[in-house]
C-alpha cells in the first residue's frame, strides 16, 4: 500500500491552498463550457480533496490493483470538482478539463466509469451509489482485502429511499470497511433541504440505522481528516460522517443559494467570483 | 419432474460453490427462488438484503465492479421494475458481469395474480444495450445455462426462470450457446418460434397439426438476445410462414423481435403470433394459459389462421 503524505499543519495548509485553486479552476471551466453544476461542486471540494489527496489509497499507479481503496461520488452532479481533483492526482491532463460535457469527452456530465480512469462507478441518478459502494465493500471483505470504500453522498440525495435500504443492509452486514460522507449543504435544486424534504436529526437517523456517526465542518480539512481517521479505526459497523458544508462555498453571492445548483455565472458574476476567490488565495499559505 | 426454479437453485449451488467470485443476493425470496441451496452451501457469499430490490440491484453492480460475479434473485416482475434503474444505469451502462435472475416468470406465479405475473421481462431487458437475455425451456437447458453463467464472463445477463416443472425437451448434457437457436422439429409448411414453457406447447401443437397434414418446424428461441437471426430468416424463407408463441405481452417480445429481424432483412412472409394482451387474473397455471390464449390449441389455431386454413 502507498503511504499517505505525512499529515501536519503544513500539509493541511497545502490542501487548503489547493482547494482555493480547485474552486477557481472549476468555476473557470464551467464558465468556459457554459454548462455544469457549480453549487454542489464548491460544497464537496474539501471532502474530495481530503479523500483523494490524503486518506484514500488511490492513484494512477495502483488504479488496476484490486486492493486499492474506492471513492464513489454518489452525488454525480458534482463531477466538475471530482474531475479537477483527479487531474491533480495525474489521472488525466488538466487541459482536458475544457472538454467537460462536450461530445466525445471522457468528462461526461455525470461520471462515467470505464471512460475515465479514476471513476469507480457511473453515477448521476441519485440514491444508488451507497448500495453499490456496499456491494464493493462486501466483495473486498469476502476476498480478504483490507481496502476501504468511501461513498460521498449529497443531503438532497438522502430523499431517495434506496439510501436507507443500503443503510439498513450495511449495518446488517457489519460493513466496517464502508465509510459514507454526507455533503450536508442543506440546499437542493428546488430550495432549502429543510423545505423540500426535511431530514430532521440526520446523525440520529443514521445512528438508529446502526451506523457509527460523526459530524464535522465539511470545509475544515483538519476536522475532515480527523473524522476519516476515526472512521477508519472503527470496527463492527459502517461509519458516516455528516460534513456540514455550504452550497456555493467561497463565493459570497452563491453561498446557500439553490439558484446556483445548475446555473452558470454571468460574465460579471464570474469576474466577481474570481476577485473573491483569488483575493482569498492571495492571503493563503501558498501565495 | 423437478421444477425449473429448483433446477436453477441446485445448479447455482453446485457450480457457484466452486467459483469464489460467485456471490448471490436475494430479496427475502430465497426459499421461493431456490437460492436457499446456495445459502446452505456458501453462507459467506450469500446476502439476503430484505425486501429491497433496488438496493439489491445496485449492490450487485458494486460487487461486479469490484471483480465479483454476482447473481441477483427475485421475481421476474420485480427485476424489470424495481431493479431496472440499476439494470440500465449501472449494470448495462458499465457492462458489468451481473446475472439478473427473474423467477416465477410468465404466468407461473399463477394464483398470486397479475401483480406477480411477469409479461414484460423480455421487452424490458432486451432494450438495455449489451444485455444478454435468456429464457430456458426445460430442466436440461436451465441446468446448462445456469452452469454457463457461473463459469463464463458474459457481461450483463438476464435469465428468466419458471416456477414450474415441464417435460424434458433435450437429452441430458446437451450444450447451449447464447445466440444459437435450437430446431426441435423439422417442417415444411410453417415454423413455430417459441421460448420458455411455450416450446413444449408448440411441439404439441405441431404434433396435432401433423395429423391434419400441416408440417411445422419448431424452433426454441431461448436466446432472445443475442437472437439467432439466421434461424429466423431460415424459418421464414424455408417454410413461408412464421408463428411466434410466447408467455409475454406481445409488444416488445419475440413477435416484435421476429418482425424487426425480417423487415430489416427485407424478408416477406406470412406472420402471426400468440401472446398475452391484457392484465391477468389469479388462477391455476394451466387454466391461465388457456384463458389468455397461449395454449397448444391456440398455437395450432394461429398456425391454421396464418396459413389460411382456419
Amino acid at each position: 500500500m502507498n503511504q499517505p503524505p505525512v499529515w501536519n499543519q503544513a500539509r493541511a495548509g497545502e490542501l487548503e491552498a489547493l482547494c482555493r485553486q480547485f474552486r477557481v479552476d472549476v468555476l473557470t471551466t464551467l464558465h468556459k463550457v457554459g454548462t455544469g453544476h457549480p453549487g454542489g461542486s464548491l460544497s464537496v471540494c474539501e471532502i474530495l480533496a481530503v479523500l483523494y489527496l490524503q486518506c484514500a489509497n488511490i492513484s494512477p499507479d495502483n488504479w488496476e490493483d484490486p486492493d486499492r481503496d474506492r471513492v464513489v461520488l454518489t452525488k454525480g452532479h458534482a463531477a466538475p470538482m471530482l474531475y479537477r481533483i483527479l487531474a491533480q492526482k495525474g489521472f488525466f491532463p488538466l487541459s482536458e478539463m475544457d472538454t467537460l460535457r462536450q461530445l466525445g469527452s471522457r468528462l461526461q456530465g455525470h461520471p462515467c466509469a470505464g471512460k475515465l480512469p479514476g471513476i469507480e462507478l457511473s453515477t448521476g441518478p441519485l440514491g444508488m451509489g451507497l448500495s453499490a459502494s456496499l456491494g464493493m465493500a462486501l466483495t473486498l471483505r469476502v476476498r480478504g482485502s483490507a481496502a476501504r470504500v468511501y461513498a460521498v453522498t449529497g443531503d438532497g440525495e438522502l430523499n431517495e429511499g434506496t439510501v436507507w435500504e443500503a443503510a439498513m443492509a450495511a449495518a446488517k452486514f457489519r460493513a466496517d470497511n464502508l465509510i459514507a460522507i454526507v455533503d450536508r449543504n442543506r440546499v437542493q435544486l428546488d430550495g432549502p433541504s429543510d423545505e423540500v424534504m426535511p431530514l430532521g436529526d440526520l446523525e440520529a437517523k443514521w445512528r438508529s440505522f446502526g451506523w457509527y456517526t460523526q459530524s464535522c465542518d465539511g470545509h475544515d480539512v483538519r476536522a475532515l481528516h480527523d473524522a476519516v481517521l476515526t472512521a477508519q479505526a472503527h470496527r463492527g459497523a459502517p461509519c458516516v460522517i455528516i460534513a456540514n458544508t455550504v452550497k456555493g462555498k467561497g463565493v459570497s453571492f452563491m453561498e446557500g443559494k439553490n439558484t446556483y445548483h445548475g446555473k452558470q455565472l454571468t460574465d460579471d458574476e464570474y469576474a466577481r467570483a474570481m476577485t473573491e476567490l483569488k483575493g482569498e488565495t492571495a492571503h493563503g499559505s501558498l501565495a | 419432474m423437478e421444477a425449473l426454479r429448483d433446477v436453477y437453485g441446485r445448479t447455482l449451488a453446485q457450480y457457484g460453490k466452486d467459483n469464489p467470485r460467485v456471490m448471490v443476493l436475494d430479496a427475502d425470496l430465497a426459499t421461493s427462488t431456490k437460492t436457499v441451496y446456495f445459502q446452505q452451501a456458501c453462507p459467506e457469499r450469500f446476502f439476503d438484503v430484505g425486501i429491497a430490490e433496488a438496493n439489491m440491484a445496485a449492490m450487485a453492480a458494486g460487487m461486479a465492479s469490484a471483480g465479483a460475479l454476482p447473481f441477483l434473485n427475485t421475481f421476474a416482475t420485480f427485476v424489470t421494475t424495481i431493479g431496472s434503474l440499476a439494470a440500465k444505469t449501472l449494470i448495462g451502462y458499465n457492462h458489468l458481469n451481473v446475472r439478473l435472475i427473474g423467477s416465477n416468470n410468465g404466468l407461473t406465479g399463477g394464483y398470486d395474480g397479475s401483480t406477480h405475473h411477469s409479461l414484460d421481462d423480455i421487452s424490458v431487458m432486451r432494450l438495455i444495450p449489451g444485455m444478454t437475455v435468456l429464457y430456458p425451456s426445460d430442466a436440461c437447458m436451465t441446468r446448462s445455462l445456469t452452469r454457463l453463467l457461473t463459469e463464463e464472463d458474459l457481461g450483463p445477463v438476464y435469465m428468466s426462470v419458471s416456477r414450474n416443472a415441464t417435460e424434458d425437451l433435450y437429452a441430458p448434457d446437451t450444450q447451449f450457446e447464447p445466440g444459437r437457436a435450437c430446431v426441435l422439429r423439422e417442417g415444411r409448411d410453417a415454423a413455430i418460434l417459441a421460448y420458455g414453457l411455450s416450446v413444449g406447447r408448440a411441439l404439441k401443437a405441431a404434433q396435432a397439426l401433423a395429423q391434419e397434414g400441416i408440417s411445422c418446424r419448431v424452433v426454441d428461441m431461448f436466446s432472445l438476445k443475442p437472437v439467432d437471426e439466421a434461424a429466423i430468416v431460415a424459418a421464414a424463407c424455408e417454410t413461408g410462414a412464421v408463428i411466434t408463441a410466447e408467455e409475454q405481452w406481445i409488444p416488445g417480445g419475440l413477435y416484435s423481435i421476429v418482425a424487426e429481424t425480417l423487415l430489416s432483412r427485407g424478408v416477406s412472409t406470412r406472420f402471426g403470433g400468440v401472446g398475452v394482451t391484457r392484465y391477468t387474473s389469479s388462477g391455476p397455471y394451466d387454466q391461465l394459459v388457456a384463458h389468455y390464449g397461449i395454449s397448444e390449441a391456440d398455437i395450432a389455431a394461429k398456425v391454421r389462421q396464418t396459413l389460411g386454413k382456419a
